[in-house]
Parts: structure tokens; C-alpha cells; sequence
């Protein structure tokens, strides 16, 4: 109870002293992240679709006052997990939409997590401006990339390019996580 | 200061192989293209991956200053990435730039802080964030200390000296010796010795005897401000006027009141907050007492120990700056007072504390209001007795305060004295 009073407390401390780059920021990481959800909700319904967007529609919330917990983390989860349910008969211009929307959440977290939402911000707006501008080209076009590329592939297909694909994608998280760990170190 | 994941970065390396993984063992290109923005973003940062920054410096890091001059505290970062600045909060001083949280682009992160009081205050080591242009990686650290000095504000106090008994051998005061001076005291009869320039020849001449023109001689005197920092006490929260606040007024008037007259002042501190101030003369014994007030540490407990007044040799005045409170600063006082000294006792408790109008102040279930009814009632009850032996008491509220107490110390110098 006191913990959460307290997280209630920090909250309504970084709603009142929020700086206006910072409110930019969150309201952006806060309607994108709702908006990914009724996304997801609309092109991919499914029997657990309403109870996890409505779970990730909070957490989009949340995320805007706290983006340098798990919450952003958790509501990405929650979105894509209601689409990898539901979501494979769609067009590729939703995949794309969908992966837009969840990539300026995901930046607009990073950028937020920066600085508390109360630190006076002198000429960062432009660069931030500039750093985000250059996330969205690449984000979208390869987002644009896959989804053309995808497809004009017949997958699955061959049994062999599957399992060459996941041992890749197994070898790459296996290298990651050791870089991480080593950096963490 | 070293670079090390930000959770963003973690959260991208997740996504794209919670997403890649079943994209590619379902042959899902829907889930291929939700995790492309982060597969892109984990590589942007492996790529764009910084050197480690430097260590944080702080300018300056001490900042001497008037009271209600603003300092500009800045820290300097080699790097161009994004730099956040935390400096602590401190309830004395106001932090002008997002409550001491400031992001910079050019390596340098610059916070004003206005100190609310005088005295020291020490900003401390500030929280240093550097946040690479990807927002993957970030270096946390610490910047170094910063103080800030401030100065009291040194008030001209109105009214005479107060001097009846200079102790110096030359100086501005009227002392009760006759001698060489300017001021005429009497006019007697010639005795041998006396010299031929103060004969008066028109007294002469009416009375058929030879008269001479006695004068005041013109002395300096010690003076020697105690202060009483034991304890400081405020009648309110958030800026009220301490008694700390009330002594560096008084003290620095006296002060500079003494040294116009060419007087040796000297501070003795009972509580060690302030410090003692050797006996000295002039503008720069201003600027030492103004200096010992600025160093003076705003934060932190209260003195316990009462460092006590040393031998007052006979004739020094004595200002005694305090509360009253305290039974033992209070035996201090009239120690001083047997020694010798001319003594006067300048009250600095603050307006309102422990009246009986102010009891609703105190939060009801704690009876601290009805505590400081009682204490000041007893302090009353004492001041008056040293009162009856023959301790003037003052309060100090303004630099007119102790106007009529001087002028009637200055008038005690021609009253008769009783021989011991």
C-alpha cells in the first residue's frame, strides 16, 4: 500500500513539473502506445485480443509517466503477443502502420528516459528532433523492406532455410546477450 | 565515467528475438516487420556505440556571493552527447533551472542556484547522466562538489557608542580621565604641571587667579561581541527569521557601528558555528567577521557544547548576543559581566516564538506550542533578574535597537561612581 502510494505520489510530482519537451515526449510515447493497441485490437481480433489491449492500453499510459521501468518493455509485449495471435491474416500496410506506431513508442521511451520529466532542456529540443528523425527513416523503411520482401517469399518454405533462419536468429540473441552481459559488466 | 546499456537497448534486443524468432520458425512476415524497427535500433546502437566520457568538472566550485546574488554552477562534460545534471535539493538554496535537473547538448549543464540565506551552503556532488544521440547508452557518474559562500548583508546601527570607560590610550571616545583632549570637562586652578596653553586668561583675569581648561581625554575601547549559536531557533519554517539570522545582523552592525570609531572588535563564539574573530581594527575586521558569517554552515545539528568566554579584562564592552534560553549561556553572561566588562545583552530570540497567539503554529498533538509558552516564560522570568542586577537586555529588531541603551551606558560616564 505505501509503495503504491508512493509511485502515486512520484507520478503526480512528474505530471505537475513536467517540462514542455518532456509532455511532448510523453504524450507522443502515451498515444502512440494507446494507439498501437487499438491497432492491434482492430486488424487482429481475437478471443484474448480485449484483455490484453486493454492491459497494454494501460501500460502505454503508464509508460508515459515511468518510461525507465519494464512498463514500455511489458506493453510491447502485450501488443505483439495479441498479434502473433491473431495477426497473420493481415495486409502488409498494417504490418507496417502498426510496426511504425510501436517504434516511435519505443524511441519517444528512450528519448523521455533521457532526463526527468522535470529538467530544464536547453537547445536539446533540435537534436532530439534530429536523433528521432533519423530512428523513424531507418525504423520505417526497413519495416517498409521486410514487409515487401516478406512478401514475395512462400514461407515457411523448405525445412532447411526455416531451421538455417532460427539457428541464425539463435546465434544472434546468444551473441547479444553476451555482449550485453559483458557491458553490464 | 563508462558507457553501459540503456534499458531501451534492452528492450529493442528483446523484442527483435521475441518477435524474430517465431517470424522465422512460423514464417510469419507480419511479426518480421513488427520486429524490424528494433533489430534496426539494436543496430544503430552496436554501431554508433561512443567512447567512454570523461570524468565530470565543476565551475566554479566555490562560489562566493552577496546575500540575494544568484551563482550560475556549471558542470563540464567532454563529450556531445546529451548530458543530465542533478544537483540535490537543499532546502536554503532555490535551484532556478528544473529544480537542479538540467540537460545540455554541448557538454556544459549550468544550474542557478540562489542561496535563500547567508552562510555556506554545500550543493554537493551532483548526479551526472550522459546519454549517447541513440538513447542506447548512458554513463552515469558523479560531478564534483560545489559550495556556495554567502555573505550577510552589514547594516549601519544607529546610536551613540555606548563607551563610558575607554580602556585604549587614543581614540574617538569621551573617557572620564581629564588629560589631553578636545572636549572641555572643567575649568580649576593652575597646579604645578599643568601647561601654560590651557591657561584660560579670561576666567583668569575676573578672578585675579590663575585658571586652567581641563579636558576629556579621547580614548579607543575593546569591544567584544559573544554570540550565542548554541542553538538556532525559528519562529515558522521555509525562510522564517532564525536567531542565527538575527545575530549575523546584529553582530555585523556592531561591528561596523565599533570599527567607525576606530575600536578593536573581537567575536567569541559559544557554539563554534561561527568561529571566533581575533581582536582587530578597520574596514578589514569587517571583512573577517563577514567572512566567518559566510562560512558558516546553514545545515546539519545544532552545537552541543558551549565553549566558554574567556578572561574580559576590565572596561572591554561586551555585546552578548542570545537567545536566553540556555542556563549555562546565561551564567556566561553575567561571568562577563564580573569580570568587568560593560556589559549589554542583545536579545535575538525570534518575534513570536513561545507566545501563547502562536500556540496553534505547532501541530496540536505534539504540545510544542505549549512547550515554548513554558520555556519562554522561564526565560522571561530570567532576563528580568538580570535585569534587577544591572544587565540591560535589548531585543534586537532593527539597527535602532540598542540606540537608547548606548545613550544611556554613554551618559553613565559623568555619573558618580561608588569607590570600592
Amino acid at each position: 500500500m505505501k509503495a503504491a502510494l508512493e509511485s502515486l505520489s512520484r507520478g503526480i510530482y512528474v505530471v505537475r513539473n513536467t517540462t514542455f519537451l518532456q509532455l511532448i515526449l510523453r504524450v507522443l510515447v502515451a498515444v502512440l502506445g494507446v494507439l498501437a493497441a487499438q491497432l492491434a485490437g482492430l486488424w487482429a481480433p481475437s478471443q484474448f485480443a480485449p484483455t490484453l489491449l486493454t492491459l497494454a492500453t494501460v501500460g502505454a499510459l503508464a509508460s508515459a509517466l515511468w518510461p525507465t521501468t519494464p512498463l514500455p518493455m511489458a506493453t510491447l509485449l502485450l501488443v505483439g503477443g495479441a498479434w502473433f495471435v491473431a495477426g497473420a491474416e493481415t495486409a502488409w500496410w498494417q504490418w507496417v502502420a502498426l510496426a511504425s506506431a510501436l517504434a516511435v513508442f519505443h524511441f519517444g521511451c528512450a528519448l523521455a528516459s533521457v532526463a526527468p520529466a522535470w529538467a530544464a532542456t536547453r537547445d536539446v529540443a533540435r537534436s532530439f528532433a534530429g536523433a528521432a528523425g533519423r530512428y523513424a527513416a531507418m525504423a520505417v523503411g526497413a519495416a517498409l523492406l521486410v514487409a515487401g520482401v516478406g512478401l514475395g517469399f512462400d514461407v515457411p518454405g523448405p525445412e532447411v532455410w526455416v531451421a538455417l533462419g532460427a539457428g541464425g536468429l539463435l546465434l544472434v540473441a546468444l551473441g547479444l546477450r553476451w555482449w550485453l552481459a559483458r557491458e553490464e559488466r | 565515467m563508462r558507457f553501459r546499456p540503456t534499458e531501451s537497448l534492452s528492450r529493442a534486443w528483446w523484442l527483435a528475438v521475441l518477435l524474430g524468432v517465431p517470424a522465422v520458425l512460423l514464417g510469419r512476415p507480419d511479426l518480421f516487420t513488427l520486429a524490424a524497427p528494433f533489430v534496426v535500433y539494436a543496430a544503430w546502437a552496436a554501431w554508433r556505440r561512443p567512447a567512454d566520457p570523461g570524468d565530470p568538472t565543476t565551475t566554479p566550485e566555490t562560489a562566493s556571493l552577496a546575500e540575494g546574488d544568484a551563482a550560475e554552477v556549471s558542470v563540464h562534460l567532454d563529450s556531445g552527447h546529451w548530458s543530465t545534471v542533478q544537483f540535490e535539493g537543499l532546502e536554503s538554496v532555490a535551484l532556478e533551472s528544473g529544480r537542479g535537473a538540467v540537460v545540455a547538448v554541448d557538454g556544459k549543464a549550468t544550474v542557478t542556484a540562489a542561496p535563500l540565506r547567508w552562510g555556506r551552503h554545500d550543493l554537493g556532488r551532483p548526479d551526472v547522466a550522459v546519454t549517447d544521440t541513440t538513447g542506447a547508452w548512458r554513463a552515469l557518474g558523479k560531478g564534483e562538489e560545489a559550495t556556495l559562500i554567502v555573505r550577510p548583508e552589514a547594516e549601519q546601527m544607529a546610536g551613540g557608542s555606548g563607551v563610558a570607560h575607554p580602556i585604549g590610550i587614543s581614540g574617538a571616545h569621551l573617557s572620564r580621565l581629564r588629560g589631553e583632549g578636545t572636549d572641555l570637562a572643567d575649568v580649576r586652578e593652575f597646579r604645578a604641571g599643568d601647561r601654560l596653553r590651557r591657561i584660560n586668561w579670561r576666567v583668569t583675569s575676573r578672578t585675579g587667579a590663575l585658571h586652567v581648561n581641563s579636558m576629556f581625554v579621547e580614548r579607543d575601547t575593546d569591544v567584544l561581541v559573544v554570540v550565542d549559536t548554541v542553538g538556532e531557533y525559528s519562529s515558522g519554517i521555509h525562510g522564517a527569521t532564525t536567531s542565527l539570522d538575527l545575530i549575523a545582523r546584529a553582530l555585523t552592525a556592531i561591528t561596523q557601528h565599533y570599527v567607525r570609531f576606530g575600536d578593536r572588535v573581537a567575536v567569541h563564539d559559544l557554539g563554534g558555528r561561527i568561529g571566533d574573530v581575533r581582536p582587530g581594527s578597520g574596514p578589514r575586521q569587517v571583512r573577517s567577521v563577514l567572512a566567518a558569517l559566510a562560512r558558516t554552515r546553514r545545515t546539519g545539528e545544532n552545537g552541543t557544547g558551549l565553549r566558554r568566554v574567556p578572561a574580559v579584562s576590565s572596561g572591554t564592552l561586551v555585546f552578548f548576543l542570545s537567545t536566553l534560553l540556555n542556563e549555562r549561556v546565561r551564567d556566561e553572561l553575567v561571568r562577563c559581566r564580573r569580570h568587568g566588562g560593560e556589559v549589554v545583552a542583545v536579545d535575538v530570540l525570534p518575534e513570536g516564538l513561545g507566545l501563547t497567539s502562536r500556540v496553534a503554529d505547532f501541530p496540536r498533538e505534539t504540545h510544542l506550542g505549549e512547550a515554548w509558552v513554558l520555556r519562554r516564560l522561564e526565560r522571561d522570568d530570567a532576563v528580568a533578574r538580570l535585569r534587577e542586577i544591572g544587565i540591560p537586555v535589548q531585543a534586537w529588531t532593527s539597527v535602532s535597537s540598542l540606540a537608547h541603551v548606548l545613550r544611556a551606558m554613554e551618559a553613565a560616564r559623568s555619573a558618580p561612581r561608588i569607590a570600592r
